[in-house]
């Protein structure tokens, strides 16, 4: 090794290490065009100093710290954040034209709520029933349905939670009644129902996370059956929240990234 | 076993608006940088679920100041988004060329801002510390490579270890740290890659075990 190409070793480093002195940043950098060996080096010390960032006190950046990354990135390209495939872009399309013409979205999750109860109430009820909007919209339920929506939503014991994202948007509704929750949804992104799931959780105060259900999500509004809460999250758990998870079956733990959430007021 | 689910969530913790992305989280980091050059916000917010935890951890110790960290943290990953493109895959990982933009801008800001310039010496990176936040169940890993780094530097002699952390930690030159320590330049330059060298061999078994984490092709976590 020539003594000239050691010197050129040392200023990789420093180079690395962001140590060098300007005149000796101006040598380097000119070397660098002309000289793979030195480059291959330098790529091999940030690849070792990448290492070494990890041997720093570990802390976990405060949360306003994405939301400043989003919102800059978002002044830049306001379409950064919408997600581009094809299904869902179909979805937001669909959502534009629903939003002309919809109801409040607090009478039609109410409405849903209820009937999706009264479904399971007349044997109708099944995992990921749908129900179509324009019906409830217009009202087109029968006598009985009609009565055994008023039974739930004049429920005395009856409690509505809303769950929203992390934008503040209510994108689904537990109604709690009689030591089960319903829940309604109407706002969560359809999910691949080959690969992946959502799952209901809730948790108690101090505890741990229950899987409550499993559901898919479509384009339509989307009404779980009544779920009874287990006895340790009876009368009503401290949490509620939503979660899209790998696979198709709820797992043990939760990915712990909600997709919505709220906790029940005591 | 971990409870995750720790509410409230900070309603400004973001999270896509047109909800989930599924598929995105197992993308390797080159393919999110694709998309990200396709102006793809999710994939950024990937790789910072990846990557924030070091990056902020890494400023914040050079700069000894949380605002400073976070705003530094932010220029970095909004250089990714402005400019993916300067990546090049052929010269390493992802990660490490992103944790070393994000220890240039933390010591170009510390070099600027004199009055946060509050460089420590080598010693206290030695400790075993990690902050009780809610994301320490997802920090394992982080904290667990750290160690093993943190193992790695202890088998240095003292005085090379003094040499690259002052560098690495403490933002100072070659030439500041000849000061510091009253050692000839070419001393200090002959202790760091003597230093450097044997810290490669000591982390190699770091490396390994780091590209054998499932579905992180670069080999690194938050």
């Amino acid at each position: 090794m020539s003594a000239d190409h050691a010197r050129y070793q040392e200023l990789v480093l420093g180079h690395a290490l962001h140590a060098l002195e300007p005149e000796d940043e101006a040598v380097l950098l000119k070397h660098l065009t002309a000289c793979d060996a030195c480059t291959r080096e330098l790529a091999e010390h940030s690849d070792t100093l990448g290492h070494l960032a990890y041997g720093t006190p570990s802390f976990a950046p405060p949360p306003s710290l994405l939301a400043g990354i989003r919102a800059a990135v978002q002044d830049e390209s306001p379409d950064a954040f919408r997600v581009p495939s094809a299904a869902v872009s179909d979805l937001s399309q669909r959502r534009a034209q629903k939003q002309r013409s919809r109801p409040s979205r607090a009478q039609v999750l109410v409405a849903a709520a209820a009937s999706i109860s009264i479904a399971g109430l007349l044997g109708l009820g099944a995992w990921n029933l749908t129900l179509q909007r324009d019906n409830v919209e217009r009202g087109q339920q029968s006598e009985a349905l009609r009565s055994a929506v008023s039974a739930i939503v004049d429920a005395p014991d009856r409690r509505d939670v809303g769950l929203p994202n992390a934008a503040g948007d209510v994108e689904a509704v537990a109604v709690m009644h009689d030591n089960t929750v319903n829940l309604v949804v109407d706002g969560l992104a359809p999910n691949n129902t080959v690969t992946s799931t959502y799952v209901l959780w809730g948790q108690a105060n101090g505890g741990h996370e229950i899987a409550l259900a499993t559901f898919d999500v479509g384009p339509e509004v989307k009404a779980l059956p009544p779920v009874a809460l287990p006895v340790g999250l009876q009368p009503a758990p401290h949490l509620f929240a939503v979660t899209l998870e790998n696979g198709r079956t709820a797992p043990a733990d939760s990915n712990g990234r909600p997709v919505v959430q709220a906790t029940v007021p005591s | 076993m971990r409870t995750v689910l720790t509410m409230p969530r900070s309603p400004d913790q973001a999270l896509p608006r047109e909800g989930p992305t599924p598929g995105l989280d197992g993308l390797d980091d080159r393919a999110l940088v694709a998309r990200i050059t396709e102006g793809d916000g999710a994939a950024l917010e990937v790789l910072y679920g990846r990557y924030g935890r070091p990056c902020y951890s890494l400023a914040r110790r050079i700069l000894t100041d949380d605002q400073f960290a976070q705003d530094c943290v932010q220029e970095v990953f909004l250089t990714v988004w402005r400019d993916a493109g300067r990546y090049n895959a052929s010269r390493g990982a992802f990660s490490s060329w992103l944790l070393s933009m994000t220890h240039h801008k933390a010591v170009d800001a510390v070099r600027r801002e004199e009055t946060v310039r509050k460089r420590r010496a080598a010693p206290d990176i030695l400790d075993d510390q990690v902050d009780s936040g809610p994301a320490v169940d997802d920090a394992v890993w982080s904290v667990l490579r750290g160690e093993r780094v943190r193992e790695a530097l202890k088998t240095l002699p003292d005085v090379q270890r003094e040499a690259l952390t002052l560098a690495y930690f403490g933002g100072y030159t070659q030439r500041e740290i000849a000061g510091l320590t009253s050692t000839p330049l070419g001393t200090v330059k002959t202790r760091m890659l003597a230093g450097m060298h044997r810290m490669k061999a000591g982390l190699e078994n770091v490396s390994r075990a780091a590209t054998a984490e499932p579905g992180l092709a670069d080999g690194a976590t938050s």
